[in-house]
């Protein structure tokens, strides 16, 4: 894809984003028609008060927070594709979701309320957890001073299934209605206000900046680590840098929204298969996509059972599944 | 001297076990010099410590005379160019956007390809002719491609070294030789050249200078002539083989057979034989197996009937691949015939090139060895010389030469002009149904 095009593809994916998120602003179980929106947001004389507050209390934050969480999902997504070199990895491979899992189900029998940066103990409590897996997995991988990637995957996974044991066995013991957890796993944007956007949208913007700012060297290091370092990349470096600020984004994302899968593994994916594996235009053209991605999910996932949610996740498998399917027989450059 | 690389007394190992034991290593700039050595004997690990991916235990490493722990990664990479041994990729950039790649350490992190990167990355890729498969996804391009597309890369970063690791292991020959010209045209603009390789023969004909290596140490380091030597590599590779050196003026080393002989009967008479594209087959490993000494010629190196000789161990005059005889080679071969007591001329076709082969025969004839021509098929029908073989045939024949027409009459006239032995010779021929 040449330049040219590639301004054509992400104008259009921000319009595509756009209307998603207007439309998404108007449906739901109190229906607001485009004239409504229209004076709500101008600000009119007649304009419903109720609106105004479904519109900038309710729906607005969470419409903005889904965006949010995908983009930081699929910008994660796309640093660790590249760093690992396998199209298979995921962002939770980090040991993020598994240590969220932890942090979240301990807040939950603890049931404490503390209040830190705005973030109540749920959100609080799996930032940490989520965090903490993520020091551990990188100092048990760690060799001579290098990261070797599989080590490093490897102990993602070693780590990521002793945690999700430890949760397991805490639920089974601790947690009188252990539903709260398992849905809290699901995923699900239903808890999302203003004080959520406010702890995330800080974290993508460093995590989305510092991809960008890697992303000529995360195209070498596909080529192999060893070609990297023969031409002239930094890789361990790289890798380190990579690492935390995937783990910060996830760990962001996760505290808001519990554990949402496959943005993080399929919409690096998809984009790739759109416009090739640079990462100059990957990654920004990654962070929008799956944000659009999260919020029409979200808003299917809201309306679709109405008055009950469907859990976010199942939506974002569902129908981005056959999406991926589908391109992967039509297009061969993965 | 103007020393481009310089490796002093390095080792490296992994836990105790050294790999490599003391390495010293000058190599002077515009060089173009061959690592060599059996597989295990630590080549790949020495370049690896060149290239700074492994950090030696012991020693020094200077590029530029500048220990190679002081440069960073991207001066480094400005300075030294790496061709890897496989060259796959999971993801599909075009050839262009790969060799785009080996600007790198020319860039600012924020520029883009300029007018000057521009420049360089089209007039590597016409030096390499991948120019025109630009647009194509590097998993798209067979191995000879896509291996030339990664050098172009290394050039992309204008480097006064370029290590190659066995760059064409993976290659069919028509690459190697392509991919190995291209080197040795780079080598002559001024780039230094140093090479990991495999085949002994590639690395004797490009390579002025051979470092092989064995069990971690240099076991020998010099020119071609010097390393590539029937002892050396008797020593280092426990393998025997033979060594001629007309071809390219290099030495050209070919595999000796493990197969035993019969012993070599001394009762037997001595002969030559002239032969050629598989003409001798027969005859040569019926001749082996009776245990007579014989000798062969002239024939092209790489020839299947001077293969069959030289893998033997059997005494060849030999002329370059495709060439006409020289009046050297003929005198050559005048003096081996001379040391024999029967010559034999296989049914091959005779064309200018090899007519004297027919000539040598016809003096040998007229100062009185005995001479038998095969003849499964009418001189008239191999001959491309205008009549002259013919003529040649005739006056052999009027000087006494016998002729043949099938394998057993020949063996029949070496049986009774040859052993007393004979006919156990006979006898074991057919029981062994030859």
């Amino acid at each position: 894809m040449n330049k040219g095009d590639f301004r054509i593809w992400l104008l259009v994916l921000i319009i595509t984003v756009l209307i998603i998120g207007i439309i998404a602003v108007t449906v739901g179980p109190a229906g607001i028609a485009l004239p409504d929106l229209w004076k709500v947001i101008t600000g009119a004389e007649d304009a419903n008060n109720l609106f105004a507050v479904i519109l900038f209390r309710i729906r607005l934050p969470r419409i903005i927070l889904s965006f949010l969480v995908g983009s930081a999902l699929a910008t994660g997504g796309v640093l660790m594709q590249g760093l690992i070199r396998n199209p298979m990895a995921d962002p939770y491979i980090v040991g993020t979701s598994a240590g969220a899992g932890l942090g979240a189900t301990i807040a939950m029998i603890l049931n404490l309320n503390l209040n830190f940066l705005g973030l109540s103990t749920v959100p609080l409590f799996a930032f940490i957890g989520a965090l903490v897996t993520v020091f551990m997995v990188y100092k048990v991988s760690q060799h001579n001073g290098r990261i070797p990637v599989v080590h490093f995957l490897l102990a993602g996974m070693a780590v990521g299934f002793l945690l999700s044991a430890l949760t397991s066995l805490l639920m089974v013991l601790g947690v009188k209605d252990y539903y709260k957890v398992v849905y809290w796993m699901m995923g699900s944007m239903a808890q999302g206000s203003w004080s959520e956007v406010k702890i995330i949208w800080p974290y993508l913007l460093i995590g989305l900046s510092t991809a960008i700012y890697l992303a000529k060297d995360l195209n070498l290091i596909l080529l192999g680590e060893e070609t990297a370092h023969n031409l002239g990349v930094n890789v361990e470096r790289t890798k380190r840098i990579s690492l935390i600020t995937t783990a910060l984004l996830t760990a962001s994302a996760v505290s808001v929204s519990g554990v949402i899968g496959f943005v993080g593994l399929i919409i690096p994916h998809i984009v790739r298969l759109l416009i090739g594996p640079d990462h100059r235009k990957l990654v920004i053209s990654a962070s929008i996509f799956g944000g659009g991605f999260l919020m029409l999910s979200d808003t299917i996932a809201r309306i679709a059972a109405a008055p009950l949610e469907i859990p976010v996740g199942v939506i974002t498998a569902l129908f981005g599944g056959p999406f991926f399917l589908y391109q992967l027989r039509t297009s061969r450059k993965i | 001297m103007d020393r481009m690389l310089l490796c002093k007394d390095i080792s490296f190992g992994y836990g105790s076990e050294l790999l490599l034991k003391g390495i010293n290593l000058t190599i002077p700039r515009g060089d173009f010099v061959g690592i060599i050595g059996p597989n295990g004997s630590g080549k790949s690990t020495l370049l690896k410590l060149i290239t700074g991916v492994l950090i030696p235990q012991n020693g020094e490493i200077c590029l530029n005379n500048q220990l190679i722990s002081k440069i960073s990664i991207k001066a480094m990479a400005r300075q030294m160019a790496v061709v890897p041994q496989s060259t796959e990729t999971i993801y599909n950039f075009s050839a262009y956007e790969v060799v785009a790649m080996g600007r790198y350490p020319h860039q600012g992190r924020w520029n883009k390809e300029g007018i000057t990167d521009r420049e360089i990355i089209q007039k590597v890729m016409e030096q390499t002719g991948t120019w025109q498969f630009r647009e194509r996804g590097i998993q798209e391009l067979s191995g000879g491609e896509r291996q030339r597309v990664v050098i172009a890369r290394a050039l992309a970063q204008e480097p006064e070294l370029i290590l190659l690791d066995e760059p064409t292991s993976n290659l069919d020959i028509n690459y190697q030789i392509e991919i190995f010209d291209l080197l040795q045209e780079l080598n002559s603009q001024g780039v230094t050249i140093v090479a990991v390789l495999h085949d002994l023969n590639l690395a004797s004909q490009y390579c002025e200078h051979l470092a092989m290596l064995h069990q971690g140490k240099i076991y020998q380091y010099g020119t071609p002539d010097e390393v590539i030597t029937v002892q050396n590599i008797q020593k280092v590779y426990n393998t025997a083989v033979v060594i001629s050196y007309k071809y390219s003026g290099r030495p050209y080393v070919s595999l000796l057979s493990q197969r035993r002989l019969p012993e070599l009967r001394g009762d037997l008479p001595k002969i030559h034989l002239i032969c050629g594209g598989g003409s001798g087959q027969e005859i040569i490993s019926w001749l082996l197996e009776e245990g007579y000494h014989i000798s062969g010629g002239v024939l092209n190196q790489g020839d299947s009937d001077w293969q069959v000789l030289v893998q033997n161990n059997r005494p060849v005059v030999e002329e370059r691949p495709f060439s006409a005889i020289s009046d050297a080679t003929y005198a050559e071969l005048l003096q081996m015939m001379d040391r024999s007591d029967q010559i034999i001329v296989a049914d091959l076709p005779f064309g200018q090139g090899n007519l004297p082969n027919l000539e040598a025969a016809l003096e040998m004839c007229l100062r009185g060895k005995t001479v038998y021509l095969i003849e499964k098929t009418r001189i008239e029908d191999r001959d491309f010389t205008h009549g002259r073989a013919v003529e040649i045939y005739r006056q052999l024949t009027a000087a006494g030469a016998e002729v043949a027409t099938n394998f057993d009459e020949l063996t029949n006239f070496l049986r009774d002009g040859g052993s007393k032995d004979n006919e156990t010779a006979f006898r074991k021929r057919f029981s062994s149904g030859i």
